[in-house]
């Protein structure tokens, strides 16, 4: 039999606010109708719960069985973490997602979703800006008019109001 | 008879009909295939669209949109990980493994074919057998439809990966997501906490696209140095041998496409779940595990939901009752058009009953050269740096997104969705027992409080109410075998009885 | 993109911000329909789209947001901007929602474009039942108390309603087993997993025609005759009491939200009218058994408000309201 894998790091503490979030959603089923009748609303939701919670104990148990993270020496649990689950790329392209989607109402979406490509393409390491711009822009066109115009989706006009 | 097969050749005769026909089925491929755009809304635009053409030709654009749309969901599924449309999720599970290994054209080109004979075989049942099925399907009582989610959510066991503690915790979870907003049979309010956002629920297509599309362009963050695998296109049409071996399972799937299609409340996003389910559980050796590019995974749930379109115009022709929400559309269309949707309809105009057949023939004969022409242009999607691909999927998911319902707070969801979904995986949980929960979740609570409502709450009556039918009885007795056969008791019987004979 | 375009398309992003009315539909409208797709209100709505955008110049795209007996709906509509765009398909079922506690408004929140048409329900059963009139329903029903099963929508639903009505006139008790909608409703009644079901006439129309479900009554004074059928008797034949409630049924609506600008809701007004009136429109809404209607503003105003004097003090008076009518200044009738 081969050895039990190792923790990942951070897995402990992810299982453990699973097991957390069970218990709430268990706690919170309850309060929508409580026990009162068979079919209540809260019935299978208070059932879909208490499975979740009690999933969750047995994967926090099995959890518990296996030997802890390495964490070379030099290296702390918080920075094995980072490195293994949040890389920096990870963190910065999800910063630019969350960037994009507050844009997307105030400049309306063909601006928003310009600035997002080519700031994407960029982060991800592709180096050829123009070759960036230009396939950003043809896809765009693309999806535009597939959208607003085949499909009457309104999508947000933003700083280009009137214009398009 | 002479009429039934002049009405049934109309729209092969009419270059018009013939045009439209085509056109839709060639558009329908493309709106199944965008995430976002959905067969439903390309029919309801249609239908206040085509309002002043006849209705036959309304219909035979209807049918072909309705067809390729079904089965151009596969395609988004398989090259990007993102279903196109909920029907496609399952293909999603062995379509998009296959094309990590460089097989993304000979994956769409077998689903092309298995599509196109599933629905064949959906036709068929409608054209030889529709006043049997319909009726079939009335005698489907809420109990039943618990018995057919149950065994559908059963499918986690086989979806959870290494760890099934993981694969429950994640089907709870998606059966949670699935009861958020107002109750639809109370109206009462499921973990809303008084946001008005919150009661309509969580956005089923946001959290396929998250789970599915986003939460895998996170992953896939971590493999920005491999260069993406080459596509191997020279072969696109499947060999007769493939394609052979796979036609018992092709043609079991579409009975139960067929069938689940003809259920008022269940479509092909179930067929094609359930089709999956049997593939798994009967497929002794699959070319390769499922989940790692099973062609059987591919066949499986593909024939089965292009069969559940045909299957879904039994009960609306039949008896006007929509087998999902296209067919309602179309009912509508009916009605505008000035014909009575009912089961009068095929007594007052048995003609519109073989035109129907007729041109989802005709749709289905189309989707063939329609489907394998361009897979080379789209498996070359796959070979874009992901360093241009990353951003692009991420800008047609969230416009996929906001387009449900125009509404940017679906687009936050989606984002949520995703990240969950990425620390979920990183942490060897799958995400498609949450999609699975999602979908069943909500048939679960209707139909199990509508069945304990009818044995007027009373827990004893409830239970056997299920052996008060052949079809409760049949289900249960599957569903006890289904599960009966994983465990080890079984196996140890069978086992002793196979090896009985011989000794 | 021409250099005259883009002045052209400046002017007019002027005009607009500049708030012309004339400008009014600039863009499509969203329709949202408060029942499932296939039922009642959703034929009436779709029917009536085609025409109102011939009239208006512009697409209304239209969508189900079915649930919670409507209020899933009137809570997303009055939530848009009150700018015309997001018009509510609408029944009767708002008119109930304070008093059922589903939500803490109904109509008197919107203002309303057009009542379309009303209908009359049917109290169907199917074909091979053991009962030829609501009597003999009723009878059975007081012999076995909890045992037969009504197919509703729901509370505020029109079974519910018309379930609560009878009750008042004569006390008798069933199981109410709740569905999306008329037409998964009748579609259980159809496989026998409810005995009886009050649908509106439409829904029920072509299956009394065909012979798979027997009209017990309609819930009017006057007996109603399908085309080519025996005539329906009058639910007054059974129990006269019933009278005082009559007339009675649902009804079809637009509706935009109470504080849009007065010139929008012209536009709109105009805009449905003249659909409303369509040949085409009012065959479709006769041919499924509704009376057709032209009426808005003030004068719907006067409906609704009837309507839901007379039916919120039903539910009140057999005890199926939540919170009496009196707490939101509904008047008794």
């Amino acid at each position: 039999m081969t050895p039990p894998e190792r923790r990942l790091p951070g897995e402990l503490a992810f299982v453990l606010f699973l097991l957390l979030f069970g218990a709430t959603a268990l706690w919170q089923a309850t309060s929508i109708s409580g026990l009162g009748s068979w079919s209540s609303p809260g019935a299978v939701p208070m059932l879909a719960a208490l499975v979740m919670l009690v999933s969750a104990a047995r994967v926090a148990l099995a959890t518990l069985r296996r030997p802890p993270a390495e964490v070379p020496s030099g290296s702390s649990l918080s920075r094995e973490f980072a490195h293994a689950l949040l890389p920096r790329v990870v963190v910065a392209f999800t910063l630019l997602i969350v960037l994009y989607m507050f844009a997307l109402e105030p400049l309306g979406f063909v601006v928003s979703s310009l600035l997002f490509l080519v700031a994407g393409m960029w982060v991800l390491g592709s180096r050829r800006i123009v070759y960036n711009v230009v396939v950003s822009a043809a896809s765009l066109a693309a999806i535009y008019v597939i959208f607003q115009t085949a499909f009457s989706v309104v999508l947000p006009a933003g700083v280009l109001r009137g214009l398009l | 008879m002479p009429e039934a097969v002049s009405y049934f050749f109309m729209s092969w005769t009419s270059p018009y009909l013939l045009f439209l026909t085509a056109a839709g089925t060639f558009a329908g491929i493309y709106v199944g295939a965008i995430p976002g755009l959905s067969v439903t809304m390309a029919v309801s635009i249609l239908i206040s669209f085509t309002f002043k053409w006849n209705v036959n030709e309304a219909l035979a654009l209807i049918a072909g949109i309705y067809l390729g749309g079904v089965y151009g969901g596969s395609r988004t599924a398989i090259l990007l990980n993102i279903p196109g449309a909920p029907a496609a999720i399952a293909t999603a599970l062995d379509g998009y493994p296959l094309a990590k290994r460089g097989e993304a054209g000979s994956a769409i080109g077998l689903t092309t074919v298995v599509s196109v004979l599933g629905a064949f075989i959906g036709i068929f049942a409608l054209a030889v057998g529709a006043p049997v099925l319909s009726n079939l399907a009335l005698l489907f009582a809420p109990r039943d439809y618990l018995l057919l989610a149950i065994w559908g959510i059963l499918l986690v066991g086989s979806l959870s990966g290494k760890s099934l503690a993981k694969g429950v915790f994640a089907g709870a979870l998606g059966v949670l997501i699935g009861m958020i907003g107002l109750d639809p049979m109370t109206a009462e309010g499921r973990f809303t906490y008084g946001s008005v956002q919150l009661t309509s629920g969580v956005p089923y297509v946001a959290a396929m696209i998250g789970f599915f599309g986003v939460s895998e362009v996170l992953a896939q963050l971590h493999f920005l140095h491999v260069t993406p695998v080459k596509q191997d296109v020279r072969r696109i049409v499947p060999p007769w041998g493939l394609l052979k071996k796979h036609l018992p399972l092709a043609g079991r799937c579409s009975a139960i496409g067929t069938v689940i299609g003809a259920l008022p409340g269940a479509g092909g996003d179930i067929a094609a779940l359930m089709a999956y389910d049997h593939a798994r559980r009967t497929t002794k050796h699959p070319s390769r595990p499922f989940g790692e590019g099973a062609y059987e995974g591919l066949v499986a749930p593909e024939s089965a939901n292009n069969s559940a379109v045909p299957g879904a115009y039994i009960p609306m022709l039949t008896l006007g009752i929509p087998g999902d929400a296209v067919t309602a559309v179309i009912i509508g269309a009916l009605y505008i058009h000035g014909l009575k949707p009912g089961p009068m309809l095929m007594i007052e105009t048995p003609h519109l009953f073989w035109f129907c057949v007729g041109n989802l023939v005709l749709a289905n004969l189309f989707l063939l050269p329609l489907g394998l022409s361009g897979i080379r242009i789209f498996a070359k999607i796959v070979e874009t740096p992901k360093a241009i691909l990353l951003p692009l999927i991420l800008v047609l998911s969230a416009v996929g997104t906001y387009a449900i319902e125009n509404n940017p707070v679906h687009v936050y969801w989606m984002l949520a969705f995703g990240v969950t979904g990425y620390f979920l995986k990183m942490y060897g949980f799958q995400v498609g027992p949450v999609i699975l929960g999602i979908i069943l979740g909500p048939l679960i609570d209707v139909s199990y409080r509508r069945a304990m409502i009818s044995a007027a709450d009373e827990p004893l009556a409830f239970l056997a109410e299920f052996f008060t039918s052949p079809i409760s009885a049949i289900l249960v007795a599957a569903l006890a075998i289904t599960v009966l056969s994983q465990t080890r008791l079984w196996a140890a019987t069978v086992g002793r009885l196979r090896r009985a004979p011989a000794t | 993109m021409s250099y005259r375009k883009i002045v052209a398309a400046a002017a007019a992003a002027v005009l607009v911000s500049g708030g012309a009315a004339a400008a009014f539909p600039e863009r499509e409208l969203s329709g949202v329909i408060m029942w499932g797709a296939g039922g009642a209100m959703d034929v009436a709505s779709r029917a009536i789209a085609p025409h109102a955008e011939a009239a208006l110049g512009k697409k209304i795209v239209m969508v189900n947001r079915p649930g919670g007996t409507g209020a899933i709906a009137t809570n997303f509509v009055i939530n848009q901007p009150a700018d015309g765009y997001t018009l509510l398909f609408g029944a009767e079922n708002p008119q109930l929602h304070q008093v059922l506690q589903l939500a803490d408004f109904g109509y008197e929140r919107f203002h309303p474009v057009a009542i379309l048409a009303r209908g009359v329900a049917v109290v169907v059963v199917k074909a091979d039942s053991p009962w030829n009139s609501m009597k003999d329903f009723v009878e059975d029903a007081r012999k076995r108390p909890g045992k037969l099963k009504m197919g509703s929508t729901g509370p505020g639903g029109l079974p519910h309603s018309v379930g609560s009505m009878l009750n008042s006139v004569t006390k008798f008790q069933v199981i109410s087993v709740p569905f999306d909608g008329e037409g998964p409703g009748l579609t259980a009644l159809l496989g026998g997993h409810v005995d009886i079901m009050p649908v509106g006439v439409g829904a029920a129309a072509e299956n009394v025609k065909a012979g798979r479900v027997k009209a017990l009554a309609v819930i009017d004074a006057e007996p109603l005759s399908l085309a080519g059928q025996a005539g329906i008797a009058p639910i007054t034949k059974d129990f006269p009491e019933f009278a005082k409630y009559l007339p009675w049924g649902p009804f079809y609506g637009v509706f935009v939200r109470r504080d849009t600008p007065a010139d929008v809701t012209a536009t709109l007004v105009k805009a449905f009218r003249t659909a409303a009136e369509n040949p085409q429109f009012v065959q479709l809404m006769k041919d499924r058994g509704n009376v057709p209607m032209t009426m808005s503003g003030a004068e719907a105003d006067a409906f609704l408000k009837k309507w839901q004097s007379v039916t919120t003090w039903v539910l009140q008076d057999v005890g199926a309201a939540k919170a009496s009518p009196d707490k939101f200044g509904i008047p008794r009738p």
